[in-house]
């Protein structure tokens, strides 16, 4: 029943909050920092070059990935077989891509860093994970402390009542349509030629970056109902377009539930009476030279189950739900004339925030003008990726 | 005037001719119940139609019950002025009455026919002259005991009740006291006193504050009952803040002994217009809280769970309403609070660091009263029915939130469709068979509910009862037999998603059974004995399907059942009028009971799940675990002079029961837990010294106390812990041991236009958590402060009164800020970035300063009027200052960023109606 607890109390936190206000606090400074080392890496069944990152804690005023680089990793099966990682960016060790977990099989980590200190992880079994049942959203208004916006949820369950812990991931990727999709290019000078290819329409991706954990111990089935993956705002730009979302489901041992709670846990303190005592949060990973030494991060293996799912904002039309509009104030800034353009785009930073919509002829001119607007509303490509992606539809 | 007096010294010379004319003296037949004495003789003048001379100045309370058939005059009037100090005369057809005429007295003297008080009665006589000279004695000598038994000089007892003349009222505390030689004692939890006197005349002294002194002339023949009653002194009846036994401070043997009066109470600038008990307890030197709105408080280092707050003798588990803003006593009803934080009398036991005794009214037996009031979150009512005259009163009263509008303020629309309310009642009944009986029927409810957003609702609820049997054997000797049943218990039901829809709940039960004997050998000894024996119940949780769809299936704890029993004895020594002691022993003994299941974990591993190794099963009534020990209660004073006193104290408590919280401050679903194999019981020592000196008549308080305590078994938990519906907490349980010292300053000036006190306390609570193994240990293992170390208090309490319906009060307090554990660093899982915290409690939060105004506009004084009505209006927090309750840390826009919560950020006025009847 791990993770219960905050549920509850999460529930007085709301109650409380009414008589409360938080206002920032910049008086403290960093206090001691410790160094310690975290490992976070989890092997599936899929067949891939799986991923562990290796890297150190960094001080608070500092959100720096730290990597420990040129440590030897291996991941050993209950055969005694060893799989050896390499690493392929700093901090990030890769599995051959022909490597597949087994479902039922039992790793072990095996980390000696540069430094000649060696780690080892508990052994973990590859857990089966049942599929996703299905992914979909609601627009949700009147919700406390929280805006309005569209929840999306997971159901899945388990028929053999065996899997009971669950962690979740998810890679989203939204259609971008800008309101004044750039059909002139400027190449130099007053060189202006038509565009080859649509700037208008992009794709932007993004991973989830919070714990997505649930146990249904205590239920008499083994059935996830309404898990929320996701939550986003009425303003979010993410469903202006087009939505789509990949849930991964892992099933989770109860020690690693107990690490994914416990760690979630100590990051959702919101300074209320009822939060819990923060602790340092120890997973699986120990130091073979060093039993005190504290290890952070968790070595874990699943099967996984994914599922994609596509929203788009009429979907939720009968919610009451309103598309929202286009994140930049999009509006006509100036008209230029042909003889003046180059001239104009490299006053300032106008090259970096604005760019040609269109063209016309106007009467009694010779001269074309270009129409500029803001460059987030004619070009996507600066801050979106215009490939559509293979998966789209 | 005068001349009255010359004509009776007249008299004197002429006794003998009363005595002739009685001879043919008429007969008359005459009935007095509960006559006063002025009715007595006008109906003995209309009867015997003879004139009356008396001043009306001599009449005192006295009332009259007795039956005469065919007696003559004389008679009659010997025994109905038998306990004043008149004497009748008969003379010429008149009825003289004389005033302390020694004469008469001497004539009775002579007509007895026993030698022996004969010169009994002459020594008397003698010292009723001395008597004479006392300006200040209000009533003639009251006889005491049966006059044949007199012997000069022996010890006798003398015992009964002090109680507040308006409503019968029992005084807590009173002192009654003789001077020359000094011999002092105070009125315990019933008003009852017991004083050992040598045989013949003294002045009997009491007071109390708010009371008007009174002194009465006694003659004590022998043992006997002397029952006084106070009236409130209307001076200083609303002058009043602080209550004490003027000089007590320095003449008990008592240390870390606080009382709070209901008057300090009331007078006590309010948040929401609540008189909140514990608030003020909070203002108390020693007495800590974690913040704005948390419940609980802290005593001297103690943890929250370690205060046993007893209402009428039963144990309240949960003393807050609405999560902690307000405390679930009403005021009106509460007689008398005493705090004891050390040298904690030999009688209280089953917590480690303090013990909060509230105890309720008797009741009004004279008549019809009552009291309530009207606030901005609550109204309350008090009434005070007389069922038997003298004899049996009922007090009823409640509270309650009569609406929810404080919620509906909160522009949340989700809120709105969220309630909170509460509600607490009591009923108490007590009866007083007679002289030597007594029954007290007192019973408790208060229930909190809370909703929210429509699918949550989360309820707690206080329910007790308890009943005493008072007993007087003699003077000398009483006891009191007391049962006590108290439950706590919550439900929670979910239903935001109908898969997950659930109940749960936690319930405590417990009852007790005690018996406490007091024996008052002599002035020089006091003996209190007794026994007690606690039952506890557990439930510690269950959780159960709620709606058609849920899946949940029901899982319940195993239940829990302890006995926990104790034995004591205390004596209090006066060794002579330096030197006190309180030698007292609890010894206390503790069963954990099955039926239950217990894990043997494999020696020298954790204790975790993989490292159980064995299990044994308990059948019912079988004992799993036992613990007892000794606690030592040992107080000493030594009298430097009758105004300055040093005490010393050494104090051991130990406690069996825990309150399981891994939060910062007490959540709604904390849980209780027995000791039991794996969890041993909390154990203190405390050693305290404290120097006390009142200046100006006792109106002047000084005092320093310091205190080192160490404290052992405290319960903590793993990281990540959860203790709600844990089936393995000896898994998650970690105990280690506490140390705290300190020193606590008080001034209190209790009386005088402007009164109050100022508090300064220094203190220091360390806790540390040393296991075996790294999941054991907190901040490797080296002490660490507590959530509630601030080490420096201070309070201002004070009131002025500026004319009778006037008065202002200000309240100041100020606080180091508490310890938090603050983040050493950063790193990244799952996507995101963590914050990475650790050193539990090693950096502090800003200091906390606030300052509280009210005044209190008192309606008109008429004596008669149907209601006295008073309105109170206050300003919490004027300086309007945002007093961190906690900081904490968010990533965001790609950094840590600190954030400072406060609450009650903002001067908040309230206005209360208050009336009494």
């Amino acid at each position: 029943m791990k993770g219960f607890l905050k549920n509850i109390l999460g529930f007085f936190i709301l109650l409380w909050a009414f008589s409360q206000c938080v206002e920032p606090f910049e008086e403290f400074d960093a206090q001691d920092f410790e160094d310690y080392l975290v490992v976070e890496g989890l092997i599936t069944n899929e067949t891939k070059a799986h991923r562990i990152l290796i890297s150190r804690t960094s001080p608070i005023d500092s959100l720096v990935f730290i990597p420990e680089t040129e440590a030897q990793v291996h991941i050993e099966d209950e055969q005694g077989n060893r799989f050896p990682l390499s690493e392929k960016e700093p901090g990030k060790y890769f599995t051959t891509p022909n490597f597949t977990g087994i479902i039922g099989q039992s790793y072990t980590l095996l980390i000696q860093t540069s430094s000649g200190r060696n780690y080892r992880s508990d052994a973990v079994t590859l857990k089966s994970c049942p599929p996703i049942d299905s992914i979909y959203a609601e627009y949700r208004t009147g919700l406390i402390n929280r805006p309005d916006g569209i929840e999306f949820y997971v159901d899945s369950h388990d028929p053999s009542n065996q899997t009971r812990y669950y962690r979740w991931e998810w890679e989203e990727t939204y259609e971008i349509v800008v309101p004044f999709a750039s059909i002139f290019e400027w190449i130099q000078g007053n060189e202006v030629r038509p565009r080859t290819e649509n700037v208008g329409n992009c794709w932007k991706s993004d991973t989830s970056s919070t714990i997505l954990i649930k146990n249904t111990i205590g239920l008499a089935n083994d059935q996830i109902s309404r898990f929320p993956v996701r939550f986003m705002d009425k303003f979010s730009q993410e469903i202006r377009t087009k939505y789509s979302i990949l849930v991964k489901q892992y099933a989770l041992s109860e020690e690693a539930f107990t690490f994914w709670s416990n760690l979630q846990e100590s990051q959702t303190r919101q300074g209320s009476l009822f939060d819990i005592q923060p602790g340092i949060i120890q997973g699986n990973i120990r130091s073979l030279d060093d039993k005190n030494e504290i290890v952070l991060g968790y070595f874990d293996a699943s099967q996984v189950s994914t599922l994609r799912e596509f929203f788009v904002p009429s979907d939720f039309n009968d919610q009451g739900f309103v598309r929202p509009s286009y994140f930049a104030n999009c509006f006509i800034l100036d008209t230029i004339p042909e003889a003046r353009i180059g001239e104009y785009l490299l006053t300032e930073n106008n090259l970096e925030s604005r760019e040609i919509w269109d063209s016309f002829g106007a009467f009694g001119f010779t001269d074309i003008f270009y129409v500029i607007v803001p460059k987030a509303c004619a070009n996507c490509t600066g801050f979106a990726d215009k490939k559509r992606p293979s998966f789209w539809r | 005037m005068k001349k009255f007096l010359s004509f009776l010294s007249f008299l004197i010379g002429s006794y003998t001719i009363s005595i002739q004319a009685q001879e043919n003296a008429p007969l008359f037949s005459i009935q007095f119940n509960q006559t006063d004495l002025k009715t007595a003789l006008l109906g003995l003048e209309r009867e015997s139609m003879l004139p009356f001379y008396y001043a009306d100045s001599w009449l005192d309370s006295t009332r009259i019950t007795a039956d005469f058939e065919y007696a003559t005059l004389h008679e009659i009037l010997t025994k109905v002025l038998a306990s004043t100090r008149l004497y009748p005369i008969i003379y010429r057809d008149r009825v003289i009455l004389s005033r302390d005429n020694p004469i008469v007295q001497k004539f009775a003297a002579l007509e007895s026919p026993d030698a022996r008080s004969e010169t009994a009665n002459s020594r008397i006589f003698a010292r009723e002259n001395e008597l004479n000279l006392n300006e200040n004695i209000q009533k003639a000598p009251i006889e005491i005991g049966n006059k044949t038994l007199m012997i000069p000089g022996k010890s006798v007892t003398l015992a009964g009740y002090v109680r507040e003349k308006k409503n019968g009222e029992p005084i807590v505390g009173a002192l009654v006291y003789v001077e020359n030689p000094f011999r002092a004692i105070s009125t315990n939890s019933f008003g009852y006193y017991s004083l050992t006197l040598s045989a013949g005349l003294h002045v009997l002294k009491t007071q109390f504050a708010g009371m008007k002194p009174t002194q009465t002339g006694t003659l004590l023949y022998s043992d006997g009952k002397l029952d006084i009653e106070l009236e409130e002194d209307v001076i200083s009846l609303n002058e009043i803040l602080v209550e004490s036994d003027r000089d007590l401070n320095v003449s008990g043997v008592q240390m870390g002994l606080e009382r709070i009066d209901v008057k300090t109470i009331k007078n006590i600038p309010k948040i929401l217009g609540e008189n909140d008990l514990i608030q003020v307890t909070l203002t108390l030197p020693g007495v800590q809280t974690i913040g704005e709105g948390a419940s609980g408080f802290h005593v001297r280092g103690g943890n929250s769970d370690q205060n046993l707050v007893l209402l009428n003798e039963a144990p309240i588990f949960n003393t807050s309403h609405f999560l902690g803003f307000f405390s679930v006593f009403n005021a009106d009803v509460i007689k008398k609070t005493e705090l004891h934080k050390s040298s904690i009398p030999a009688r209280y036991g089953s917590r480690l660091s303090s013990i909060l005794d509230i105890q309720m009214k008797d009741g009004n037996v004279k008549k019809f009263s009552g009291q309530g009031g009207v606030g901005p979150v609550t109204g309350r009512l008090s009434l005070e029915i007389p069922l038997v005259k003298e004899k049996t009163s009922l007090i009823l009263a409640g509270r309650t939130t009569y609406s929810d509008w404080v919620l509906n303020l909160v522009p949340d629309e989700a809120l709105r469709n969220s309630w909170a309310s509460f509600y607490d009642a009591v009923l108490r009944l007590s009866h007083q068979i007679n002289e030597n009986n007594s029954l007290y029927l007192s019973s408790y409810l208060s229930q909190d509910k809370f909703r929210l957003s429509s699918d949550s609702l989360f309820s707690y609820r206080n329910f007790n009862a308890s009943f005493q049997w008072r007993h007087n054997f003699n003077n000398k000797f009483y006891g009191v037999l007391s049962t006590a049943y108290s439950q706590y218990d919550y439900t929670l039901d979910y239903e935001a998603i109908p898969v997950d829809a659930f109940g749960l709940g936690f319930k405590i039960r417990e009852t007790d059974l005690k018996l406490d004997v007091s024996y008052y050998q002599s002035n020089a000894h006091r003996f209190d004995f007794g026994l007690v024996n606690k039952f506890y119940f557990l439930e510690p949780g269950y959780i159960q399907s709620l709606g058609k769809e849920s899946l949940v299936s029901r899982r319940e704890i195993d239940q829990e059942q302890g006995l926990e029993s104790a034995l004591y004895f205390s004596d209090q020594i006066d060794l002579n009028e330096r030197i006190s002691l309180n030698l007292g022993i609890r010894y206390s003994w503790f069963g954990a009971f099955g039926p239950a299941q217990v894990f043997d974990f494999q020696s020298g591993s954790p204790r975790e799940l993989s490292n159980i190794v064995d299990s044994t099963d308990f059948q019912s009534a079988q004992i799993i675990k036992s613990y007892h020990g000794p606690e030592w209660r040992l107080a000493a004073r030594y009298a430097l002079n009758s105004e300055t006193s040093l005490k010393l104290s050494y104090n051991r408590t130990r406690q069996y029961i825990h309150r399981l919280s891994n939060t910062i401050s007490i959540a709604p679903t904390d849980t209780w837990k027995l000791s039991d194999t794996h969890i041993a019981p909390q154990i203190a020592d405390q050693i305290s010294l404290g120097i006390y000196k009142n200046f100006n008549g006792n109106n002047i308080e000084t005092s320093l106390e310091i205190y080192y305590k160490k404290l052992n078994n405290l319960l903590d938990y793993k990281v990540g812990s959860d203790l709600i519906l844990n089936e393995n907490l000896a898994t998650d349980v970690l105990q280690g041991r506490g140390k705290a010292y300190g020193v606590e300053v008080l001034l209190r000036k209790k009386s005088g236009k402007l009164n109050g006190w100022i508090s300064y306390t220094f203190s220091r609570t360390f806790l540390k958590l040393d296991g075996d193994f790294q999941v054991e240990r907190v901040n490797n293992g080296n002490f660490f402060p507590a959530n509630y170390d601030k080490p420096h208090n201070i309070s201002i309490i004070s009131n002025y009164r500026l004319t009778q319906r006037y008065s202002f009060s200000a309240n100041f307090t100020y606080s180091t800020g508490r310890p938090i554990t603050f983040p050493i660093g950063n790193y990244q899982i799952a996507g995101g970035n963590v914050i990475l915290f650790s050193q539990r409690n090693q950096f502090r939060i800003p200091d906390y300063y606030r300052l509280d105004l009210g005044i209190n506009i008192e309606g008109n004084h008429k004596i008669k009027k149907l209601a006295h009505s008073f309105w109170s209006i206050s300003v919490y927090n004027v300086l309007g200052r945002k007093n961190p309750y906690s900081v904490f840390f968010v990533i965001e826009e790609g950094r840590i960023q600190g954030r400072k919560l406060s609450v009650f950020g903002a001067p908040i006025p309230t206005i209360t109606y208050n009336f009494s009847f």
